[in-house]
């Protein structure tokens, strides 16, 4: 019996183990008024990960209801920020993995 | 040239120049001749004729050649004086549609909104190629000039068109660039 569990922990390792850790993950998330609950379009939103990280910086724009997502998202952490034009609106660091949506309210000023 | 030893290795160079032309001159016109007594050029006669020569001024002509190049190799050893080599920065870009412009800056400055900047660049040459300015704003490039040299006092001057950008209407919510985020090189 023991050996018998040992083979399928074995089996497990070796077949679905090391392929789901490095599986890509979507990410997706919503930036609206925090006032009004309305989505806030035309936003830029970019995801840097790490230096020491080899995936690549990821790029997106948040549609009419504010929504933005990203698939085939290398695992990890990143920097999330958002900025309208010039003015960079939001900064955080998220992990893909863990956090897999946002929501992100923007107080009006 | 605001070292002063600049000027004496001019002026060796400014000898040199005159040893190599005087020489030439007093070869061709025969000034100086190596019997006196005679006050002839020597003459050196070969299967194809029958040369005449001076010595003296071909040595002349020889030593001067020394203070005209020295100088040219020692400048380069003058403490703090710019020594200007090529280095290549070589490298690949991965950016799918977007057209991407690659720049190898030295020197930043860093204004919040307006100011005056400073920063200092590497000594180019008049004949390379001229620095290019860009001023950026949450990573977008909002104006671009070229810096062109104008005067000898080391200073470039540019004046970007002001950027008037309407106020957003919501409060930034922004935590500082953690550390393992930051540029360079893994």
């Amino acid at each position: 019996m023991t050996r018998l569990l040992l083979s399928l922990a074995i089996a497990w390792t070796v077949a679905g183990g090391p392929v789901s850790a490095q599986a890509p993950v979507s990410f997706s998330g919503r930036v609206y008024d925090a006032a009004t609950k309305d989505g806030i379009e035309n936003l830029q939103v970019k995801l840097t990960p790490p230096r020491q990280s080899k995936a690549p910086l990821r790029l997106a724009q948040t549609a009419r209801d504010g929504t933005f997502g990203f698939e085939q998202l290398a695992r990890g952490r990143y920097l999330l920020e958002v900025s309208l034009g010039t003015t960079l609106l939001y900064r955080a660091e998220v992990d893909a993995v863990q956090t897999p949506r946002v929501d992100i309210p923007l107080r009006r000023r | 040239m605001d070292d002063p030893r600049i000027w004496l290795y001019f002026v060796c160079a400014l000898t040199g120049v005159f040893m190599v032309v005087g020489g030439f001159w007093l070869i061709y016109k025969e000034k100086i001749y190596i019997d006196a007594e005679s006050k002839q050029a020597i003459e050196v006669a070969t299967p194809v004729g029958t040369f005449k020569n001076n010595f003296p001024a071909l040595t002349l002509f020889a030593l001067g050649f020394f203070p005209l190049v020295y100088p040219m190799y020692a400048i380069n050893d003058l403490t703090d004086y710019a020594r200007v080599e090529t280095l290549r920065i070589r490298g690949a870009v991965d950016a799918h549609s977007y057209p991407a412009l690659i720049y190898a800056s030295i020197g930043q400055d860093a204004r919040n909104g307006r100011g005056d900047f400073e920063m200092k660049v590497p000594f180019v040459a008049r004949h390379q190629s001229d620095f290019k300015v860009l001023l950026v704003v949450n990573g977008q490039v909002l104006g671009e000039e070229s810096a062109r040299r104008n005067g000898d006092d080391g200073e470039i001057e540019v004046r970007f068109r002001p950027v008037v950008a309407e106020v957003t209407p919501y409060e930034p919510e922004v935590m500082p660039v953690p550390a393992d985020y930051l540029g360079g090189q893994p």
